[in-house]
Formats: C-alpha cells, structure tokens, sequence
C-alpha cells in the first residue's frame, strides 16, 4: 500500500512546534504516520504522510493548537516540488565572463577566478571597477553571459 | 540553546558542529521547512528525499 500525504490545519506560527509535538506522540503511542512536513511557503498547515486518514482525524483531535483535518489527500507525486527543491546544475568555468544578477555588485560584468562546486560560491573578478577587485560570492547571483 | 543548524549535503538538522549523519561541518544556520522522517521503510517522502535515516531535516537551506 502506497503513502498518502494528508493535509492538517493548524495555529499558524507554530507549525514547527507542532510537528515536532507529533512527532513525539507517534514515537510514544507507536502510530503509523511515516513523516511529518512542515513547508514554509505552507502558513498554518502542516502535511502528514500516512496510509489511513483515521490516523490523522485522531490527531486532530486530541492534540495542541491542531485545528482540523483538510478534506482531500495528496500523492507523495504533488509534493515533489517541496521535498525536493529543483537543483540547478551550476557549472562556471574558469575565466568565464559572467554577469551579477543580485547583491551589491548586481549588474556588474565579471570574470570567474575560481569556481567552488560543493558551496556553489565562485571568486569573481569584477570587470566595471577601476582597480582589479576579487569578491567571493554565491553562483546564484551570477547569470552566465 | 545552540542554534539549529542544517547539514549542506545532507540536510540533517542538527545543535552539534558536526553533522551526526554524515560528518560534515558544513552547516548552515539559515534553513526553512522541516520534513520530520518516522519510518523510512514505509515513507514514499524519505525515499523521494534519498534519506536513509529517521530524524529531522531542512527542506531549504541557504
């Protein structure tokens, strides 16, 4: 039998208290709820995987600042967004002129120095300064050019 | 209280300066959203996530 992601309604601003709290009650009474979510975009609502809804209804019931239970479910399918966040392939080679999108060197022209992988930060050298300045930044600032 | 932080490679959210599922101090203190993994055998979730262990991660980490 495949998960089902059910949907609870809860105080909004403690939804992270509130998962957490769950939590605990699932470990101590043993219930069968597989995960817990608690999306940031998702104000006052936090998503239970489960195989029966009656689970979820029971914690509704009977636990803190839990308001109700959502009509409706969701396959594991419809949160792929949320849980798995799209990494971007980031590649910058070395000397590659690139442009910075944001921060405060935004709009400036600059040339890759070094291009670290694992923390996706590069040292740029920045090509609108007078005088040859090297920054490290993030590579989501940059945009390839 | 030390201040939460999230492991850059695995997302485990973690007190301590080294992750305890993977090693790595690599460690960010801005991170949002918090998928809390009960039983990996049966989540679809932990599975989509590539996690192997029960405990607690970030879903964004900055």
């Amino acid at each position: 039998m495949t998960s089902k992601i059910f949907v609870l309604k809860v105080a909004g601003g403690h939804e992270k208290n509130i998962a957490e709290s769950i939590a605990e009650r699932v470990k101590t009474k043993g219930l069968p709820i597989f995960s817990i979510i608690y999306a940031s975009k998702m104000k006052g609502y936090l998503l239970i995987e489960a195989e029966k809804i009656n689970v979820v209804a029971d914690l509704s019931t009977g636990t803190k600042n839990v308001r109700s239970t959502v009509p409706g479910l969701m396959k594991v399918s419809d949160i792929q967004s949320i849980i798995k966040p799209m990494e971007v392939e980031m590649s910058f080679a070395e000397g590659q002129v690139v442009e910075v999108i944001t921060g405060p060197f935004k709009g400036m022209k600059a040339r890759i120095v070094r291009f670290d992988k694992d923390k996706k930060e590069a040292t740029v050298s920045l090509l609108d300064t007078r005088y040859q300045l090297q920054v490290t930044i993030d590579g989501s600032y940059l945009k390839g050019s | 209280m030390t201040e939460e932080r999230a492991c850059r490679k695995c997302r485990t959210l973690t007190r301590d300066d080294v992750c305890p599922t993977c090693g790595s101090s690599d460690l960010s203190p801005n991170w949002s959203g918090m998928v809390i993994i009960l039983d990996v055998q049966k989540s679809d979730v932990a599975k989509a996530m590539g996690v192997t262990k029960p405990g607690r991660y970030a879903l964004n980490i900055l």
